[in-house]
């Protein structure tokens, strides 16, 4: 959409604040995202929200291992601001390694993000250093691993009580990568 | 017999059969509405379609009153525990029906979070297929369950 050369005024806010700690601006499909240093997470936003994106619209992440002519590390944490009295969108982004996933928690800053947080954590393992309460959100205590990363076996469940005529999905899972080998398909 | 005064006032029938004629026209139902199934079984009970004239509409949010409990909607693995406390808790006789894909098998979720089904932890006596099931296909089997009702052998406990 924008020229490649024109960063988004939030953009050109944050690397002044920032410097090189605003590592780059994302495009995909026209919408732009400002990719800052993990550390620098928590100051990113407060400049935002001094400069009125006062709503936490979303924060959420995506596992992009193995994503095509991805470089950056693999757990990408997103989110969006808007300034009610602009009417402006900000959209931030930091990517983490899958080992020792760490953002500081925005929970002091937006109470929504409290839940926010959570879930992240819950589906993706992304721990909120100072978050208050982080617990799973939607899954059980007795859940292992975090599903939405793309190294959780697609097909696995962890049942609570015995399960009759369960399928046993790994087995399931290791023919379906036979058959797809076997097709010259790789692992899909 | 011609002429037995008795056969103008008595009825015979079996025991069996007296019992499930019973028991099919008095099913306390124990909704059970956990996803968007929940609509159509809303429009099924709702006067529109009117389950109550096969006495099979009376719902009981008490397991201990209720004999069919109507799973309606998908199950995930965080749910299943309490919904074997709920079947655990109705007394005998009891019926389970499957409202929909996503409790009958699970339906298009394949996944961490759902149920592939709930007869993996339940016993299920009617399936209804479709995601959402029409009114049609709830009513049909509401009667076929009566129909199975009448039939079976009954406990007597
Ligand atoms: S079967 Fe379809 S309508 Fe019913 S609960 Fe599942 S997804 Fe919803």
């Amino acid at each position: 959409m924008s020229p490649a050369n024109s960063s988004p005024a939030f953009a050109e806010e944050l690397r002044a604040a920032l410097g090189p700690r605003l590592l780059r601006v994302e495009s995909w499909q026209g919408r732009e995202a400002a990719v800052v240093e993990p550390e620098a997470w928590l100051e990113a936003v407060r400049l935002l929200k001094s400069r009125g994106y006062d709503f936490l619209m979303d924060l959420s992440a995506a596992d992009y291992s193995g994503f095509p002519g991805h470089q950056a590390p693999p757990l990408g944490v997103s989110l969006q601001l808007f300034g009610s009295g602009t009417r402006r969108r900000a959209w931030l982004k930091a990517y983490l390694p899958l080992e020792g996933a760490r953002l500081a928690t925005l929970s002091d800053e937006f109470a929504c993000a409290n839940w926010y947080e959570r879930e992240c954590w819950d589906m993706f393992g992304v721990e909120f250093v100072g978050h208050p309460h982080l617990k799973r959100l939607l899954l059980y205590e007795e859940f292992q691993g975090h599903p939405l990363r793309k190294d959780y076996p697609i097909l696995k469940s962890q049942p609570l009580i015995p399960m009759r005529n369960a399928v046993d999905y790994e087995s399931v899972a290791a023919a379906r990568r036979a058959a797809a080998d076997e097709d010259g398909l790789g692992r899909g | 017999m011609a002429g037995d005064p008795l056969q103008e006032v008595v009825v015979t029938t079996k025991l069996d059969r007296v019992l499930g004629w019973a028991r099919k026209y008095s099913l306390f139902q124990y909704p059970f509405v956990t996803a968007c199934c929940g609509m159509e079984f809303m429009a099924t009970s709702g006067s529109h379609y009117d389950t109550d004239r096969f006495g099979a509409a009376f719902p009981r949010f008490s397991p201990r009153q209720a004999d069919l409990l109507m799973v309606v909607g998908t199950i995930t693995h965080k749910q299943a525990p309490i919904l074997k406390r709920v079947y655990d808790q109705m007394c005998e006789p009891k019926w389970v029906v499957a409202f929909g894909v996503c409790a009958t098998s699970g339906g298009f979720y394949q996944n961490y979070g759902s149920v592939p089904g709930i007869d993996c932890f339940l016993p299920v006596d009617m399936y209804i297929p479709g995601c959402p099931p029409r009114p049609e296909t709830v009513i049909d089997a509401l009667l076929k369950l009566q129909d199975r009702i009448q039939n079976q052998r009954q406990a007597l406990l």
